[in-house]
């Protein structure tokens, strides 16, 4: 997670990494615990709490796959511009039992008072104008 | 200097010297003083451990974890420990290392076992009951501390207005006594604080100078200084501040290097003037 998904990334990374996630969840449904005590067994909470971390994990990579532009902390190498007309929106998970993983759905924000603008931070050079563009675009 | 200091500078110098002469890439043996549960019998255990630099006990604990092996070639359970913030400002991860209490994340193995082979000894601290293994109930400790109520009585329900000015220097005093971490380090060392595991007695027994230290820093709060009464009558009553035996072990311990005795001093005068005042005016 540290290598693929931090501030800056990309599609294929994501993708190498989910794929990883998929495999290391695979092998989590053979687990096999190092304690077999039935007190205070520390194996057994962090072996759970391993497996909710892979289903966050998964979780994160999804969202951060299907957003495809570049937004605050998460910079996609391969989307640099920010797209406020397919992305203005919150990146929802939903577990889904069915499939152990989760299903990621962009629900619209709404900000009726504020008017979307680039993040130039006060410089103009051609390098700002085209975010103007591309966050204006909408 | 005081005795305490030079001991300070010379532990100091010991580790910096360790640090110094670090060889990379070695195993340390770590001998850990196990224990299935309370009531349970205690045995050591040897584990060998490859290093890195920057290794810590934690970081090793971690490492055994993952490889339960002894070294005697006889597969075991992975050693069971309490930790919290892993960077010395919580105090759940203390036990005894090397025969002393302190915390064992920041405890640096190139400074304690800096050559191939070298041995650190884990063990739980003694004056708590035991959970399992290296993991101890530190629940009286924070008895103690409701004991002699370490919290300024402010419930936030009607304003108080602007507080109570307090000067740079006082400030300085106090800053250093809250810096506690209610660790338990100075209680291991103490040869008046003993283990009770008879909840019922805690109330009685020596309340430690984790607590006396913590009275004082309240104290001297100028709206802690409400409860002031309260505290200096526990701290005069059975297990208080008279207990203490003058070892002096708990201020050459404290990781966080608070003057506990100062305090324990600060406290015995303070409840002297206290009971002398009670005594004439009838006034707790």
């Amino acid at each position: 997670m540290t290598a693929a998904s931090t501030v800056v990334k990309t599609g294929p990374r994501l993708e190498q990494a989910i794929a990883k996630i998929d495999e290391l969840m695979q092998r989590f449904e053979k687990v096999e615990l190092g304690d077999a005590a039935s007190w205070t067994n520390q194996s057994l909470s962090f072996t759970r709490a391993t497996g909710d971390m892979l289903k966050i994990a998964d979780a994160i990579l999804r969202a951060g796959l299907l957003r495809e532009e570049s937004r605050g902390a998460h910079y996609r190498k391969d989307f640099p511009e920010r797209n406020d007309e397919r992305f203005f929106k919150t990146s929802v998970a939903r577990y889904n039992a069915s499939t152990g993983k989760s299903d990621i759905e962009f629900v619209p924000v709404k900000a009726v008072l504020v008017e979307l603008r680039a993040r130039t931070y006060g410089k103009s050079d051609s390098k700002a104008t085209t975010k103007e563009t591309a966050a204006t675009a909408s | 200097m005081s005795s305490t200091e030079a001991l300070r500078e010379h532990e100091a110098q010991e580790r910096k010297a360790n640090r110094a002469r670090a060889k990379a890439g070695r195993s340390v043996i770590f001998k850990i003083m196990r224990c299935d549960g309370p009531g349970k019998p205690s045995r050591w255990e040897s584990f060998k451990v490859p290093t890195e630099p920057g290794s810590n006990v934690i970081s090793c604990l971690k490492w055994i974890a993952a490889n339960p092996v002894t070294t005697d070639g006889k597969q075991t359970t992975p050693p069971v420990w309490d930790s919290g913030c892993l960077e010395e400002v919580c105090g759940a991860c203390t036990m005894v290392i090397n025969g002393k209490a302190r915390q064992s994340c920041s405890c640096l193995i190139d400074e304690y076992a800096p050559l191939e082979g070298d041995t650190i000894t884990l063990e739980p601290m003694s004056k708590f009951p035991i959970v399992r293994d290296l993991w101890v109930d530190r629940a009286r400790l924070f008895n103690a501390l409701k004991r002699i109520k370490a919290w300024v009585p402010i419930d936030s329900t009607y304003n108080l207005g602007a507080g109570p000015k307090e000067s740079p220097e006082h400030q300085q005093t106090r800053y250093k006594l809250s810096e506690c971490m209610s660790c338990g380090c100075c209680l291991e060392a103490c040869p008046q604080y003993n283990l009770e595991e008879d909840e019922s007695k805690w109330d009685e027994s020596f309340i430690g100078a984790h607590a006396i230290s913590q009275a004082r820093l309240f104290n001297e709060h100028e709206t802690g200084k409400r409860l002031k009464g309260d505290r200096l009558e526990e701290l005069s009553s059975k297990g208080g501040v008279n207990d203490c035996g003058n070892a002096q072990n708990c201020v050459k311990v404290c990781p966080k290097e608070i003057p506990l005795t100062e305090s324990i001093g600060a406290m015995g005068r303070s409840t002297t003037i206290h009971s002398i005042a009670s005594f004439f005016t009838g006034k707790k």
